[in-house]
């Protein structure tokens, strides 16, 4: 019998390193045990999706440049493209469930959940630290708001949860280059 | 000249409460909080602070601002250093050491001064024309060395700097009357407005304006510099800042924005006008004013405008001694102050003084007697040249005003609006008026029809004479030889390299430039450039207009490279990736090396060994054992929908549609002009679902060119591409003891390689985790790839290394998958192939021409150029001498270099299973030259080598089956 292959941890001991302390005014996390899976349709296929997540109680796909709910968050990536974060794992592997490939001629749902890394950012000092990794044009301002931009030279998902309170998505391959750039720019945004 | 500082109230800018110390050139410089490096040098009487670039002629302190040509000094030690700064744009601090950078042995001795000895020999363009015997590789490091300004640091910069990007509604740039008023107009008509100010304080009547703008909403910026306006109304700010941070980059986009950069002072043109000690005229009394710095005991104002005169006034209001005014015109609009007499219709015809001013001789443009004056300063004042830096920066054009001798904004880029002194306008009423409606955006009535918004109401300067040099008689009237008249302080043009230009028919200023260096390095020409102009434009009886200007660039003042790379050092440098398996590599000490923006082991040499040995250690491991590989780069696509088969078959030159689920083939991606751009394996994981694997480096460009094709050209075709290279990992298992090593770690007996053939897929669960394994090789072994979920690469990778201790399991590099694919002849894309590589040349066009479907790339494989007979071709090469291992690159031609390239090596190793090296190389008609003899060359070397046919090793392809 094949003993059971344990998952290393979200975050590995250097990248840990990397991140700055909290203080009062800003501090940032690693988003644990998060699941994401992106949610694909074809023309067509945008109500099988809909299906899918009223059958979670889920209300619908989100608008352009947004994101809907709190646990499961669904965060509008493009016309055809939601990212599905949740720390449900059973809603998940339901979903999954429903729209792996095969279930659908015209929308699929692709786990994805090993490829991001979450940063959690919390204070009062976010709208400092923001402007010194996103282009101004591409932070979202209001709780609600998110979408995919430029962290310096990665792609990111940004959503912003609440005032002081921001998620900062990146594939975890770019999690130590992330976390570098974060520390950079703490000690200016703390100023 | 012997500078001084004059008493309070003069010098609001400085606190006298707040006395500090710096060095300069090792010699102690006493100054007070808010003096720059140049007034705290000038009220210490210190005027000689520098060598010229080419003459290495004394040079002293020039402006009072960030036009200053001469006036550069060195910054900090070590890591910290900062050539090049401008004395008057850096402030002084306690501690700071400051040092010319462009004398040797010392400022006062230079040896390289003696090149002015033969400044005959060194007129514009003289590279081109001397020193070229024996050789002009001989004398080129001399004169770079000798020619070099500053001393870069030598190492790391151990500062940190910042960028913020920011919004505004209304970015109004300089915070002088106009901009003030500018803002203040914007803001009180509802927009939310931005002013930033270059200096590190406030003008006094902009201070005298702070609670307005505070009332108004105004936010402001001071010691930050617009560098550089782009389209979009992005503006790029640099702000010199106090604390753990150097210095801030403001990436600013604006919808609107308001110039207000003011005007540059235009120096006059007479003989040894470089002299330490003649400096502008409005530098002079702005020392005085700003800094209580008196720059000499007397002073003599050399003007052609109405300006020179107001300077006396202002000099005189100061208590500083003006002994007289040199009038280049016969009348002015303006009285001088009393007492100071004027020579009117007059020039400066010498410089008295080498390494300061110590005297003027004074003559009339018509001749006659001369007047010798002594002075420790010359305060000259030319006319002004309005600051249209960031207006040309953004597309905005140019006009000349003859009246004024200035050009000005004339075309204006949309959203972009100049006031004040920026925009030609001088007289203060009417800048006020201007700023104003600009500030609040509504259309002049003039202006209807016009294309332009808010025409300026250009003027307020009075008569200017665009010729500031004095008369041939004048000259002639000092009885000797006049020196040289600098039109470029900073490059050593003289006005006698201009008229040179002219005649040797350099007659465009883009031309003019780069002849003779006017207006380069790092002032830009911001003193010199329209002096320039009108020398040639009467050189060539054209005026100014019709010379035209060369075209600005940013930066619009030097940059430290810390700040405009703003952090982008080290690990954030570049975003290199970090395999999932990390971790576990680390604990086995691998040599770390970049492929294709991942971090991935080189290799894991042992003590002792080099990496060549470690990785030839490693693949011959393979070739007897077990290895482990981490191929978690491997680009991972993952294709669903109803046309997916098709798709893949307009995708790639194989035909994927017929694969049966579990199956899979290998692909080459095309570009459409038939040249290979990717390879990989494609998988069929269901009836509408495909697994795509790319190159390491290929797995962005390949999903976007599948969105392209899906988007532009393949509309009508439902498929999904998503990209899951960061989500699976891939654990490559290789050799023939691999399948024993997966039986013993407990995989399932399906993919043993009797139930499982090369290239099929089988999704398994193992351990509790779902993956997808693929029976495929890149070694030529045995070899399984096992894809798992990210998160379990690093446990999977240590469950094989345990279970593989009975089969001596070995971990293996990048360096020894070269060693064993090149053993098999298999292509390694971007090293056997580049731009210009079809199929046919690396022999896959197999079943081209049988595909019944189309494919990207189809049509241009047909045209002649794709089936010339000619081309070269992939083959493999063997040294004869069996020891000589080719170097990459190298070129393979019939005689020795120079002459006809027949091909070049594009992959080299030592193969440790056979005994000697092997190569892989691009030979022209190489399909045809097997068993020939060819020799390659490099660096002069000859290799002499066999032309074969490949796999070098396990010809039959016996191996991979296990």
């Amino acid at each position: 019998m094949v003993e059971r292959l344990v998952a290393s941890s979200q975050l590995d001991p250097g990248l840990q390193a990397a991140l700055p302390p909290a203080t009062q005014a800003l501090a940032v996390t690693v988003a644990e045990g998060l699941r994401a899976l992106v949610l694909r349709h074809l023309p067509g296929g945008a109500a099988a999706v809909e299906q899918v997540l009223a059958a979670q109680h889920l209300a619908g796909l989100p608008a352009p440049g947004t994101f809907r709910g709190d646990d499961p968050w669904l965060v509008w990536i493009g016309p055809a493209e939601s990212l599905l974060l949740t720390a449900k794992g059973k809603l998940a592997d339901d979903v999954l469930a429903a729209l792996q490939p095969g279930c659908n001629n015209l929308a699929c749902a692709v786990d994805q959940s090993p490829a991001w890394l979450v940063f959690e950012l919390l204070g009062a000092g976010v709208d400092r630290l923001l402007p010194r990794l996103f282009d101004a044009g591409a932070i979202p301002g209001h709780a609600g708001q998110g979408w995919r931009a430029r962290f310096k030279d990665i792609s990111a998902v940004v959503i912003r949860l609440g005032p002081s309170r921001v998620w900062l998505a990146v594939e975890r391959p770019h999690g130590s280059y992330a976390a570098a750039w974060i520390g950079h720019a703490w000690p200016a945004a703390l100023a | 000249m012997s500078g001084f500082r004059l008493p309070v109230p003069h010098g609001g800018w400085v606190d006298r409460t707040r006395p500090l110390r710096f060095q300069f050139n090792g010699r102690e410089v006493q100054g007070f909080a808010g003096d720059t490096v140049a007034s705290a040098l000038l009220a210490q009487g210190i005027v000689h602070v520098g060598r010229s670039f080419k003459l290495h002629r004394p040079r002293g302190i020039f402006s009072c601002g960030v036009e200053e040509p001469t006036g550069l000094v060195d910054i900090g030690l070590g890591g910290a250093r900062t050539p090049n700064t401008r004395a008057t744009d850096i402030a002084a601090s306690a501690g700071l050491q400051a040092f010319t950078g462009n004398a040797w042995p010392s400022l006062g001795l230079d040896l390289a001064a003696l090149s002015s000895r033969f400044a005959a020999l060194l007129p514009a363009g003289f590279y081109y024309k001397t020193f070229m015997w024996p050789h002009w590789h001989l004398c080129e490091p001399v004169i770079r060395r000798m020619a070099g300004l500053g001393v870069a640091a030598d190492a790391p910069d151990p500062d940190r700097y910042d960028q913020v990007s920011r919004q505004a509604q209304v970015l109004v740039v300089g915070a002088g009357a106009a901009g003030v008023q500018a803002a203040l107009a914007a803001a009180q008509g509802g927009q939310q407005v931005l002013l930033v100010e270059g200096a590190a304080q406030w003008e006094p009547a902009t201070a005298a304006r702070l609670p307005e703008l505070a009332l108004a909403g105004v936010e402001l910026l001071t010691a930050c510099t617009v560098v550089g306006l782009y389209d979009h109304g992005l503006a790029v700010a640099v702000q010199t800042v106090a604390g753990a941070v150097r210095e801030r980059l403001w990436q600013i986009r604006a919808g609107r924005i308001i110039l207000a950069t003011g005007a540059f002072e235009r120096p006059m043109l007479f003989p040894d006008n470089d002299r330490p000690g003649v400096m502008l005229a409005s530098a002079v009394l702005r020392h005085a004013t700003h800094y209580g710095v008196a720059c000499g005991r007397s002073v003599v104002v050399a003007t052609s405008c109405d300006s020179g005169h107001l300077a006396a006034r202002g000099l005189v209001a100061a208590g500083v001694n003006v002994v007289a005014i040199v009038d280049h015109r016969n009348d002015a609009a303006i009285d001088a102050p009393a007492g100071v007499p004027v020579f009117r219709g007059s020039a400066i015809v010498a410089v008295q003084g080498r390494r300061a001013v110590k005297g003027v001789v004074v003559a009339g443009h018509g001749g006659g007697a001369v007047q010798q004056l002594e002075a420790d300063c010359i305060a000259s004042a030319g006319g002004w040249a309005p600051a249209v830096n960031l207006h040309s920066m953004a597309g905005g054009k140019l006009r000349w005003v003859d009246a004024h001798a200035m050009f000005v904004p004339d075309r204006v880029a949309p959203g972009i609006d100049s006031v004040g002194a920026c925009a030609g306008v001088f007289d203060e009423a009417q800048a006020l008026a201007h700023a104003a409606a600009v500030g609040r955006g509504i259309a002049h009535p003039a202006a209807v029809g016009q294309g332009i918004a808010h025409p300026a109401p250009v003027g307020g300067l009075g008569a200017v004479s665009s010729n500031s040099s004095p008369s041939a008689a004048a000259l002639s009237a000092a009885g000797r030889t006049p020196g040289k008249v600098f039109v470029d302080l900073q490059n050593d043009v003289t006005a006698d390299d201009v008229s040179l230009a002219a005649r040797e028919n350099y007659r465009s200023v883009e031309h003019l430039k780069r002849y003779t260096t006017m207006g380069m390095a790092t002032d830009q020409g911001k003193t010199s450039n329209v002096n320039a102009l009108v020398l040639m434009g009467e050189l060539t009886q054209r005026s100014p207009g019709q010379v035209g200007t060369t075209k600005f660039r940013p930066p619009f003042k030097p940059v430290t490279l810390g700040a405009l790379a703003a952090g982008r050092s080290g690990v954030r440098h570049k975003p290199l990736k970090r395999m999932p398996g990390h971790a576990w590599h680390d604990a086995h000490a691998p040599v770390w090396e970049e492929f294709g923006g991942w971090q991935r082991p080189a290799a894991y040499p042992r003590e002792g060994e080099s990496l060549n040995t470690a990785a030839e250690r490693e693949a011959l491991h393979v070739r007897t054992h077990v290895g482990l590989f981490e191929a978690s780069p491997l680009g991972k696509i993952e294709l669903y929908g109803p046309d997916a088969a098709s798709f893949l078959d307009l995708m790639y030159v194989g035909t994927m549609s017929t694969l049966s689920i579990g199956q899979a083939r290998y692909g080459l991606l095309l570009r459409e002009d038939g040249v290979i751009f990717d390879d990989g394996i494609v998988a069929r994981l269901g009836e509408q679902h495909f697994w795509v694997n790319t190159t390491s480096g290929g797995a962005e460009r390949v999903a976007l060119a599948f969105e392209e094709w899906l988007q532009c050209e393949h509309v009508g075709h439902r498929v999904l591409v998503t990209p899951v290279t960061s989500a699976w990992g891939n654990v490559t298992v290789a050799g023939p003891k691999a399948w024993a090593l997966l039986q013993a770690a407990g995989f399932d007996a399906a993919l043993a390689p009797t139930a499982m053939r090369h290239m099929t897929c089988r999704e398994v669960s193992h351990g509790g985790v779902a993956m997808r394994v693929l029976r495929a090789s890149f070694s030529g072994e045995l070899g399984y790839e096992i894809n798992v979920p990210g998160q379990h690469t690093q446990a999977l990778l240590e469950h094989l290394w345990q279970a593989g201790q009975p089969f001596e399991v070995m971990p293996y590099g990048i360096e020894a998958l070269m060693i064993l694919r090149t053993e098999k002849g298999y292509l390694h894309l971007g090293a056997d192939t580049d731009g210009t590589t079809f199929p046919g040349d690396v022999g896959l066009d197999r079943g081209i021409a049988k595909k019944a479907a189309n494919f990207v790339g189809r049509r241009s494989l047909l045209r002649p150029a794709a089936r010339d007979a000619d081309r070269m071709q992939l083959v493999g090469l063997l040294p004869l001498d069996r020891r000589s291992r080719l170097p990459v690159g190298a070129h393979i031609t019939l005689h020795a270099p120079p002459g006809p390239i027949e091909g070049h090596v594009t992959s080299s190793v030592f193969s440790p299973v056979l005994g000697h090296p092997v190569a892989l190389a691009m030979l022209r008609r190489g399909g045809q030259r097997v068993g020939e003899h060819v020799t390659a060359y490099h660096l002069g070397r000859p290799f002499a080598a066999e032309v074969v046919k490949t796999p070098f090793f396990d010809v039959a392809g016996e191996r991979l089956h296990g």
